[in-house]
């Protein structure tokens, strides 16, 4: 497998980050985890990610303008970044969309349908 | 995820469905104001979306799907299908309710009886849509799943797709997990070298797919680029003659898509959701069975036929082993094996992701080893900035002392260091200071977290009783310890059920003496010194100390001569008595007479005091005075024989040193007689069992003690002075003796024990249960 694949959960929710957390390191990822999105934009400068996932309702900086920050930075150009939505709505994922994410999962959701996503865009 | 985790998990969500339900509550009872406001209903949707959503994450299948057809009614109203009726709100509310109860279930019980559930569900189920028509969706979805198909799928990706994170062949692998692929890749658009940008994406892609899957899965393969690419998908309308050799492909494809899904089931199982798990694993292995019964495979019927069977048992509970997670995968290996020997070709099959592994590990969950639940604070990041920030200074203070030491050792003029030494030492004490009151105020915590309820409250009691009420709630900022606000709920609801029920007059009657319809009643709290006091305010009837007196007597609760001289607060404090009820029929909402001498005792035991003040016609006022902090209090040290104790500054009313012949015995009692007013008299040493004072010195030194009951003398030896101490809750043998209400550590690292006051004197007199001279002549 080679090097071992670092991701970012960026989420206000303590419950959400544990999950997200249990799930990934789990399969085998490491996990580190920002509460809004100015924390986790502080941690993706200093350290590189493989994959971003990030909640889109959160105080501070919101995943929208997380992912736009991001998007800015060289180290980020192609990365993938999930966003974690509650709003099934399709205007929240074209928004998300625009600001440059690579895609979405939906709240509520299982371990596995994490699992698959990440392995979707880890692909 | 093991045990440990799930139950980490749980517990915090748990946290967090009690913030989402009391702000659901609050936004409810908003919204029954004003049910038109877009934003409330938002409001409402976004925290029970999040509920249901935490809540399904964290395991708890059944509130999950009970808030989901609570969201979905308020979906309805927010797409504005319907509206928000004091029926639907009345519903929700009872949700929360609903909830909070199954938050206290096991996350897995799905059996025990809720009667709100149904309630709450029976009133909502006029407003759901009929649940008819999703299930007939998932039957037509079959149905179409079923049939095999062939899809030309046109794909070209826009120019900057890789900005977006994604990679375009990671798509192409991704169909092939579904089915049969074949691609072409158009290249003309590719650029010369010279124009060539490596971060564009030049190619397109004609794809057929023959899958047994929907063109649903084909969409969400495609989900996250629809809008970054031009997809076009059409079921090719001519299949092809079944090829035999295609017909094995799909096989594969089939057999290998169950065994894919029966590895998630498992793991399922084995991270505690074992029903979901095995519903997943019988229908994956179902799906397996019919598949191989299709391609004729005999030897796949034969070895997948034991796996249904021991997955009916466990779900039948015939197999309580909890290994059976082994014997399970042998049978799947065995029936992997079987299908696959016959199998010729599997070296072109792609190789399938590990599944992940899952390890058990010992439960880490957060309790304390006596099997209580690890208590956990939520702190101000501002007051952790402030602890780290003294926490730094402190450092750098420290620093300069070991500086002091060369200069001593050097000889230098040690009175000239006198001032600058002085000076060093009155930064670290401030800075330790500081520290401590920063420290504290972690355990601070604003009122607000147990006002918020009692806006639902008044709500639900007018209702019950059909009263108009309204509360006004103020000085919610007000911060009290974290032991007092979360021991402080209970009496407070008591007064303010009692306020209700009692205090409040009917509309009607409110209407005929010429008071506004709705009943006020004000919530306030507020910081008086080192206490905080919280009143309970309204506006009806008051208390009548009289009848309140009369009934004390009927009752046998007090003597005739205790009630003749009680005056007006002792009388109102009648209320308080266990066992007192003015109302002969006992009505549900203010419980069974029992409410209120709770409210006494849990007050008392927060070391607090009531006080209530009445107007008849006017309306009652109940004060509680708290400790704001209950770990550093004031105290005056008191000498006793050899030894010093403690008493709690909040209970000293003033200190006297009193003549000898102030004091006197009346009828057994001994008294004393205090510019102008008489106080029975206690010996803090006979009272703590040490020893009878025999010859007393000329003057006496008594702390005049303020107790909820009434004002008492408490003699000690000498007044020793005031100190600042930390207050601890005894433990042992200890922690059974009334008389103490902790141990308090002294600045010489010295314990002192710290005397109750407010029960002492009913402990050593229980004959005069409220010292306020009561049995006594007035006349001395």
């Amino acid at each position: 497998m080679g090097k071992k694949i670092v991701i970012l959960a960026v989420d206000d929710s303590l419950t959400m980050r544990q999950l997200v957390k249990m799930t990934l390191s789990r399969a085998g990822y490491d996990v580190v985890e920002a509460e809004d999105g100015a924390k986790g934009l502080d941690k993706a400068s200093v350290q590189p990610f493989d994959i971003v996932l990030s909640d889109v309702n959160m105080p501070v900086m919101g995943g929208m303008d997380l992912v736009r920050n991001l998007r800015k930075l060289a180290a980020y150009k192609f990365t993938p970044i999930v966003l974690i939505t509650t709003e099934s709505q399709l205007e929240k994922k074209l928004e998300g969309k625009a600001a440059g994410a690579t895609g979405w999962i939906t709240k509520p959701f299982e371990p596995e349908q994490l699992l698959a996503v990440v392995t979707k865009v880890l692909r | 995820m093991d045990f440990g985790d799930l139950e980490q998990l749980q517990a915090s969500f748990r946290r967090e469905a009690a913030d989402l339900l009391a702000d659901l509550n609050d936004a409810l009872l908003m919204l029954e104001h004003d049910p038109r406001d877009a934003e409330l209903v938002n409001r409402v949707f976004r925290s029970m979306h999040t509920l249901k959503g935490s809540g399904a994450s964290a395991g708890y299948r059944r509130l999950t799907n009970f808030v989901h057809h609570v969201e979905e009614v308020f979906n309805r109203i927010r797409n504005q299908k319907m509206e928000a009726t004091g029926e639907v709100i009345d519903a929700a509310l009872k949700s929360c309710d609903c909830c909070t109860i199954l938050l206290q279930l096991q996350s897995s019980d799905m059996e025990t009886p809720v009667p709100l559930e149904a309630e709450v569900l029976a009133a909502l189920l006029p407003f759901l849509p009929e649940a008819a028509a999703a299930g007939a969706g998932t039957a037509q979805e079959r149905a179409e799943s079923d049939a095999p198909a062939r899809y030309k799928i046109e794909f070209q990706p826009a120019r900057d797709i890789f900005f977006s994170g994604t990679d375009p062949a990671s798509l192409l692998l991704e169909l092939t997990d579904i089915g049969a692929l074949r691609v072409r890749c158009e290249t003309s658009d590719l650029m010369s070298c010279e124009d060539f940008n490596p971060e564009q994406c030049y190619l397109r892609w004609e794809l057929h797919l023959e899958t047994a899957e929907p063109e649903r899965a084909i969409r969400e393969i495609f989900q996250f680029v629809e809008q970054d690419c031009d997809l076009s998908i059409n079921r090719e309308t001519h299949v092809p003659a079944v090829q035999s050799d295609g017909r094995e492909e799909r096989f594969r494809g089939a057999v290998e898509q169950c065994f894919f899904a029966l590895g998630f089931a498992l793991e399922l199982c084995q991270s505690g959701d074992e029903r979901q798990g095995l519903t997943s694993a019988d229908r994956a292995v179902q799906t397996l069975l019919s598949a191989c019964k299709a391609q004729g495979h005999q030897a796949g019927i034969t070895a997948v036929h034991p796996i249904l069977d021991a997955i009916r048992s466990i779900r039948e509970g015939a197999i309580l082993d909890s290994g059976w997670h082994t014997h399970m995968q042998a049978l799947i290996r065995s029936a992997s094996e079987a299908i696959h020997s016959t199998q010729v070709d599997l070296s072109s099959l792609e190789e399938l992701p590990a599944l992940p592994v899952i390890v058990a590990r010992p439960g880490n969950a957060p309790e304390a080893a006596n099997g209580t639940p690890a208590q956990s604070i939520r702190v101000d990041a501002d007051k952790l900035n402030a602890l780290m920030r003294l926490a730094g200074e402190l450092l750098v203070a420290r620093g300069a002392l070991p500086a002091f030491a060369d200069r001593i050792e050097r000889n230098e003029s040690p009175k000239s260091m006198a001032k600058e030494m002085r000076d060093a030492g009155a930064k670290v004490s401030r800075l330790a200071d500081d520290l401590q009151a920063t420290v504290m105020s972690i355990r601070m915590m604003p009122v607000r977290q147990v006002f918020q309820r009692f806006p639902r409250l008044v709500r639900d009691l007018g209702r019950a009783l059909d009263k108009n009420m309204e509360l006004h709630v103020s000085g919610e900022e007000t911060e009290l310890d974290k032991t007092v606000i979360e021991s402080i709920g209970d009496p407070l609801t008591h007064i303010i059920r009692n306020a209700a029920d009692h205090g409040i007059e009917s509309k009607a009657e409110r209407t005929r003496i010429g008071k506004p319809p709705a009943g006020r009643i004000d919530l306030s709290a507020y910081t008086r010194g080192s206490n905080v006091v919280i009143e309970v305010k309204d506006d009806g009837k008051g208390l009548d100390a009289e009848k309140l007196k009369q009934r004390a007597i009927e009752k046998g609760l007090f003597s005739p001569g205790a009630v003749a001289a009680m005056d007006q607060e002792a009388a109102y404090k009648i209320i308080l008595a266990a066992g007192f009820s003015t109302l002969d029929t006992v009505t549900d909402l203010s419980g069974r007479g029992v409410g209120m001498d709770v409210v006494r005792n849990s007050v008392e035991g927060l070391r607090g005091a009531i006080h209530i003040q009445s107007e008849i016609g006017k309306g009652t006022c109940f004060r509680i005075e708290l400790p704001a902090s209950l770990l550093v209090s004031r105290g005056i040290l008191v000498a006793l024989g050899g030894q010093q104790v403690l008493l709690p500054m909040e209970s000293i009313r003033k200190m006297v040193k009193l003549p000898k012949a102030d004091i006197r015995t009346v009828q057994g009692q001994q008294i004393a007689h205090m510019r102008g007013a008489i106080f029975p008299i206690l010996y803090l040493a006979e009272a703590l069992c040490s020893e009878r004072i025999e010859d007393l010195k000329e003057d006496i030194a008594v702390v005049l003690i303020e107790a909820t009951a009434g004002p008492y003398g408490l003699v000690v030896d000498r007044f020793v002075g005031e100190v600042e101490v930390v207050v601890t809750p005894l433990s042992g043998v200890l922690a059974t003796m009334p008389e103490y209400v902790g141990a308090a550590i002294m600045g010489d690292g010295k314990t002192v024990l710290v005397v109750n006051t407010e029960r002492l004197f009913a402990l050593q007199r229980p004959q005069l249960a409220t010292p306020g001279l009561a049995a006594l002549p007035v006349a001395i």
